[in-house]
Order: C-alpha cells, then structure tokens, then sequence
C-alpha cells in the first residue's frame, strides 16, 4: 500500500468510526489553513496571536476525545498534501533520497500511532506540535535524533553574552553573509532518545543533513539551543562531553545565552548537578551551536572517508 | 504465563553485568531490589546506555511504550521481568 493509499485508507476509517468526523470537516481545514499558511517559516512552537486565540476557542468547543480526533484529521490531512504537493516538488529540486526516505519513514509511523494510539496520544503538548510541523512539512523529520526546520540565525541571542563573544558571533555572521537568514534549526526528538541520543546517533543526523544542505547551495549551515552544549558540561558530565565534542572537533561553535534557566529545568533531574546546582557550582545555561555550512560539509567528507 | 525462575536468574546475571559495565562499577552488587534513584551514575544518559546495550544483547526491540515503561521502572528486577518476557514471546 502506497503512502497516500495508507493516509486514504486511515481517513476512511475514521469517518467510519466516528460520526463527528464529518462535522468537524470545517474545523479541519481551518486548522490545515492556519498550520500551512500562517506557522510556515515560523518555529514550530511559536504560534501567531490569530491561531492562538482560534485554537483556544476551538478547545473550549469540543470535549476531549472529540480534539483527540480534530488533531488525528488535522494530521492525516497535512500529510496527505505534503505527499502530494510539498514532497513532489521538493524532489523536483533534487532533494537527496535519505530526506525522502525520512519523510516516508516519519509519516508511516505518524500513521501507526494514530491507527494504534493510546489514551497518551494527541494530547496538545510539545509532540503534537511537532507532529503538526512535520506534517505539514514546515519541520523537516530525519531518520536519526533530531528533527530541522528552516530559520534565520537569532542574531539577537548570540550577541547577548560580553564582548568577546560580540568579535566572534560578528565573525561568524561575516562569514555566513546573507545565507544566516537561511538556516536550518535542529531540534531534538524527545521519541528518539533511545538510541539516537547517543554518539552514533548524532554522528548519523550531521551526516544525514550534511547530504540535505549539500543539495541547497543557499542554506548557510544549522544552528540550535540546548542546555547540553554548555562548556561546563565537560566537567560537570563528561558522559554527556561528546554532544559539544562531535560538532566542535567538526567546526561548530558555541555561544552561551545570557537567559536564566530555572531550578525545574530538565538538566536538573540529574542527581549530580542537581547538588553542584544547590551548592553554587552549577548553573544551567542554553547555548547555542552554529556549524556553518562549509566546516559541516567539510566534516561530513572526512567522516564520509574515513568509513570507506 | 510464569517466567522460569532460570530465565530470570539468567536475564538479572546478564542485565547485572551491563549495568556494571555501563556504570563503570566492578564491584557493584546488583540485585532485583537494586533501586536505579540510589545510584547516582545511573543517570538519563547511562539509562540509554543500557537500554540499548540490553536491546543488544537479547536481540530484542522495545516499543515506544516498553521504553516509556523502563523510564518509569526504579528497581532492577522490574526491569529483569520485562525483558524476560520479552526473551520468552
């Protein structure tokens, strides 16, 4: 069964299913309007005044197996114009088949959790977010840790941090020239975790984008925030080292935020930096990575020829 | 159906011997009432280690749920149960 195939057939079956599905036709394009028009080119988790108000009107609407089922449709009505439009005129600009293939893999298994999901499911949290954004194809699914999707560089984030970071931050804009406008953000997918938070499976995404950025000569390079690219990671979690090690020996560079992160922050959980965190030695801080397009090609050729 | 108590004395020698190895502790004395809160180096990054290194080593694949499950486990022989269920299906 073709993908499109799966998506009709899933469709069906939840019109069969549920006899509000076809109420709620209206709602569904609404949604796939917003999703598609309005979020493109904006990050995924940011929604617009306009969306955020309709959406909250829309959850005071309906009970909640009832949005359970909005956000199912939603999703299968997003990927099937992603399959049918975003998609063929993406592979129309050559787009290297691990991106393809990656797509494919995302979307079937989106298909199976709504096929097979559980009560945790489609929930309004981060991953139906993600899920949304990756369905309309405003976020870019890989087949490894994280996900990417297309942004400016946050010219404001790297600057806020003293004055040597100003020289260099200015360095690297310098040398990215207009394409910081054209990055890609990569965000980590928390289903991914196991194993892909591993070396191997970070390895794997670099290489894997590197063959996407190869074929779009106007992207500058990829750049994300996280709390695990702190320096004083190193010290404080050397297991953890080989997050900043792998793109830093590659090229990236680093920049600390100046934003405060609070005492729930998830680098907390940890036991150990939880103490150093009580005792004043350890303060979670968001960095950013940069790896311009050039030293991540050049790494990728490296790693590419050291497998040979 | 009942687990064979060889089975599960087999799952805990192995899955002992990864977490030792993961947690880089010889001497570690592991049990099924081995709680993974009490141990400081059995943190989210050698959880993954060791699931992984579980998934290895008994040739078997968790699901989404299953991991989300082993997330939420604290003691060892919970864990032990899990995966000789699923080395006897």
């Amino acid at each position: 069964m073709t993908l499109v195939e799966l998506l009709e057939s899933i469709k069906t079956d939840l019109y069969g299913q549920y006899a509000q599905a076809a109420d709620l036709d209206p709602v569904v394009q609404d949604y796939v309007g917003f999703v598609r028009q309005v979020m493109k080119g904006r990050s995924y988790n940011v929604y617009s005044a306009d969306m955020t108000l309709w959406l909250e009107e829309v959850e005071t609407r309906y009970d909640i197996p009832t949005l359970k089922l909005l956000r199912k449709l939603t999703l299968i009505e997003l990927m099937t114009i992603s399959v049918e439009v975003v998609l063929q005129h993406d592979m129309d600009k050559h787009l290297p088949k691990s991106a393809i293939e990656a797509v494919n893999n995302w979307f079937q298994g989106l298909c199976r959790r709504i096929q097979e999901t559980g009560d945790h499911e489609f929930d309004n949290n981060d991953l139906f977010h993600k899920d949304l954004a990756i369905a309309a194809l405003n976020m870019w699914p890989s087949n490894f840790i994280c996900h990417y999707e297309p942004r400016p560089l946050p010219r404001r984030s790297i600057f806020s941090c003293g004055i040597r970071q100003i020289v260099s931050a200015a360095q690297v804009l310098i040398s990215l020239g207009n394409r910081s406008q054209s990055m890609y953000e990569v965000h980590v997918e928390d289903r991914r975790l196991t194993p892909h938070f591993l070396q191997d499976g970070w390895r794997d995404f670099y290489l894997e984008l590197s063959e996407r950025i190869e074929s779009e000569p106007g992207i500058g390079g990829i750049f994300g925030k996280a709390w695990f690219w702190d320096a004083s990671m190193k010290e404080h979690s050397p297991r953890m080292s080989y997050l900043r090690d792998l793109p830093e020996a590659g090229g990236a560079v680093f920049f600390p935020t100046r934003g405060v992160l609070g005492s729930d922050h998830i680098a907390l959980d940890n036991p150990r930096r939880r103490r150093l965190f009580e005792a004043g030695q350890y303060t979670p801080t968001e960095t950013i990575m940069i790896w311009p397009r050039a030293k991540l090609l050049d790494w990728a050729y490296g790693e590419r020829v050291k497998n040979q | 159906m009942a687990i064979p108590a060889t089975v599960l004395a087999t799952v805990l020698a192995t899955t002992s011997e990864i977490i030792r190895d993961i947690l880089d502790e010889d001497s570690l004395e592991i049990t099924e009432q081995t709680q993974r809160s009490a141990l400081e180096s059995w943190d989210s990054m050698a959880q993954i280690q060791i699931i992984c290194a579980i998934e290895k080593d008994f040739a078997i694949k968790f699901s989404l749920d299953e991991l989300e499950q082993l997330n939420q486990m604290d003691s060892v022989g919970d864990v032990v149960s899990l995966v000789s269920v699923k080395t006897s299906a």
